[in-house]
């Protein structure tokens, strides 16, 4: 079976695939502004006339290059092409004002190599570990799991108020209860319209909220932007990159850990391994931090690059997405009528196994092509953003269209990207609410049927079951945390 | 931790502001904002649970009542909504309100570029409405392959014109040339590589 999913995915067919999604990957991410998130769900309209296979390939090519991408317009001309380049971007330019942006470009595209390769195998790894332990879960640790992947998510994406994090969770909790209910066929907050009893679907609400969004609040702005002249050799120091070999292996595991967690993207990880990265560094490194470290690069993009790895663990084995970008490698699974979860092995024998091959050839053409579209992208940087936003507005209209092919998604798209604008205003994260749109379902149903179960027990029967007493501690701790921090921290 | 968010930061203020102010800061929350945040949710919340208490219940056991989980979340959204609420007002956000009745409002409409975000919002808002409602499509026969061009192309071309024209500010020759290539480049993508119908019925 293995052997039959290294020769799938080793087809020049495949391969050429994998090609155009890492490529369309990397420049996409390059772009300022353009999210892999938003690379990833608008592209699902590309993948939904795939074949499966294809559609996965295509769909991992374009997550692994995105997360590269970002570094390019990072270390170049000083804007990060996704949030999770700006660590990368810091340290990057300052070495490219030096003189050295080809040198620290390659140090980028070296680390985020690494990277994958340490999600990769973290995931080979723990994939039957977390199989294992997902069989243990039932409605119960269901429902704790969902709504701890809420809670974790509002806390890590809000800054210093985690409040506004969880209301926003909670506003895409309410929209996900929009519909019939599951149980007993109840139409909820439908208000009498036949089509909203269908549900939203999250697919064009992920697009309106990180697409038109971004479009709304970036259009209007005047911050031209400078483009570099020149960018120097372009060459991957293996050799710096053996003597940072201790920060890299500790923030790839930092990275997958946080991939993860449901919720906790790769600007997290590319945050915390750069604190983290700073904090353990011997002092003359430490002393360049801030002014030009290649360690510090090495840390930012091996761990938001290890990051994708460890998002497809809770992905694959549980069905919960590690991250949105991996929320949109759900959706594209699930128009390909692919269920994943604790019966993934069962439902869908070898997929798995192809997953891992798609991933590890992903990131080989990633090295490649990073290597090859620095130049060229360069060129395309001299395109202002008032010129590429609009450009994006149609293919928010087709990707929102392409789902279901009705215009209804195309309404539920422009709603949420005027819902994400105002709460971009009033300072709320948006990630929350998607993954809250997402999880939603899954948190009623299991809830209520928990409910059911638990109904002549007592409380120590509640408590006698592990994986669920032990959720219960990890959820009350975040809210703990998230309410108490802030105190702390004064 | 680190708050999402896909702001560019331009040359300009990347070298400004420290690493912490890129990871952390929030500068779009004030204490004004947040209070009359907490009240719009706040309304929000009620209105949630009243719709959820209202809720038939077919299985007539409370443990599988359709509004149990909605009308929890609403609970707990209104908790929060006055938490947030709190915090504000020992934040100043009522004195902020008092003193300056709508002065955030005013401040609003004097930004050009709150101004500008705003027509595009009209404008995509249009062009949605219109997608929705105009239909048609021609097919022309090539002879190797049917060429569509739907009502969608025409309304996407003549609406990105209109915005790069605002935006980009290129003459009406560049704005239409570039949006004709590239929303027929899209619409052929999608149609012919990826058999996808798109709106419009082509």
């Amino acid at each position: 079976m293995i052997l039959d999913q290294i020769l799938v995915t080793l087809s020049p067919y495949m391969l050429l695939i994998c090609l155009t999604g890492v490529t369309l990957g990397i420049l996409w991410g390059a772009m300022p502004g353009l999210s892999t998130t938003m690379a990833m769900v608008l592209l699902i309209g590309l993948s939904a006339g795939m074949e499966q296979n294809v559609a996965i390939m295509f769909m991992l090519g374009v997550y692994t290059g995105s997360v590269f991408g970002g570094a390019i317009s990072a270390v170049l001309i000083n804007i990060p092409g996704t949030p999770d380049a700006v660590p990368t971007m810091i340290e990057g330019h300052t070495l490219a004002k030096q003189g050295k942006g080809g040198l620290a470009l390659g140090t980028a595209i070296a680390a985020s190599f690494l990277g994958n390769w340490v999600g990769i195998l973290l995931l080979i790894a723990f994939i039957p570990v977390i199989l294992s332990l997902a069989l243990q879960f039932r409605s119960w640790e269901m429902f704790l799991l969902a709504m701890w992947g809420i809670a974790i998510c509002g806390t890590m994406s809000s800054g210093e108020l985690p409040l506004k994090g969880w209301i926003s969770g909670w506003i895409g909790l309410m929209v996900a209860f929009v519909g019939l209910d599951a149980i007993h066929g109840v139409p909820r907050y439908t208000f009498g319209s036949l089509i909203l009893e269908d549900g939203i679907s999250y697919v064009p609400v992920l697009i309106g909220l990180f697409g038109l969004t971004e479009i709304i609040r970036v259009l209007p702005q005047k911050n031209p932007y400078i483009i570099p002249t020149e960018v120097g050799r372009v060459v991957p120091p293996l050799r710096a990159l053996v003597k940072y070999s201790r920060a890299a292996i500790r923030s790839g595991l930092l990275g997958t850990v946080i991939g993860a967690i449901p919720g906790a993207g790769a600007n997290v990880a590319s945050f915390l391994a750069y604190d983290v990265g700073q904090r353990r560094a011997k002092p003359d490194e430490r002393a360049k931090w801030g002014k030009g470290s290649y360690e510090a690069i090495v840390c930012a993009e091996v761990a938001n690059n290890a990051n994708i790895g460890g998002s497809m663990l809770p992905t694959l084995t549980l069905g919960i997405p590690g991250n949105a970008p991996a929320a949109a490698i759900l959706a594209a699974l699930e128009l390909k009528h692919v269920v994943v979860g604790p019966a993934i092995q069962i439902e869908h024998p070898g997929l798995i196994y192809f997953i891992y091959f798609a991933l590890i050839i992903a990131n080989f053409l990633m090295y490649g092509m990073a290597i090859a579209l620095v130049k060229p992208s360069v060129k395309l940087f001299s395109l202002p953003r008032s010129l590429l936003m609009p450009l994006i507005i149609p293919l928010c209209v087709i990707g929102a269209f392409a789902v279901n092919q009705n215009y209804y998604d195309i309404y539920v798209m422009l709603g949420s990207g005027l819902i994400g604008y105002l709460l971009h205003r009033f300072g709320f994260p948006l990630a929350p609410l998607v993954l809250a749109v997402i999880l939603g379902p899954l948190a009623d149903e299991n809830l209520r049927r928990a409910l059911l179960v638990f109904e002549d027990k007592s409380i120590w029967f509640v408590l006698s079951r592990p994986i669920g007493t032990i959720l219960l501690l990890v959820v009350g701790f975040t809210f703990y945390d998230g309410i108490f921090r802030r105190n702390k921290k004064k | 931790m680190v708050p999402e968010d896909n702001s560019p930061v331009t040359p300009g203020n990347a070298e400004k502001a420290s690493p912490a102010d890129k990871a952390g800061k929030d500068k779009r929350s004030t204490p004004g904002k947040d209070l009359a945040a907490s009240a719009v949710i706040a309304a929000f919340a009620v209105f949630v649970i009243l719709l959820a208490v209202r809720m038939p219940n077919p299985g007539k056991v409370v443990f599988t009542a359709p509004g149990l989980l909605p009308f929890i979340t609403g609970l707990t959204l209104l908790i929060m909504a006055v938490g947030l609420g709190i915090r504000s007002i020992r934040a100043g956000g009522v004195r902020g309100l008092l003193q300056r009745p709508g002065k955030g409002v005013r401040d609003y409409f004097a930004n050009g570029e709150n101004l500008r975000a705003l027509l595009l919002i009209g404008i995509i808002i249009v062009y949605v409405i219109v997608t929705e409602q105009i239909t048609f499509d021609l097919r022309l026969p090539t002879g190797l392959f049917v060429f569509y061009f739907s009502s969608y192309e025409l309304i996407s071309i003549i609406t990105l014109t209109l915005i790069l024209r605002i935006f980009w500010r290129a003459s009406l020759v560049r704005c239409v040339l570039v949006s004709a290539l590239w929303t027929i480049a899209l619409a052929s993508t999608f149609r012919y590589a990826f058999h996808i119908l798109l709106p419009g019925g082509g």
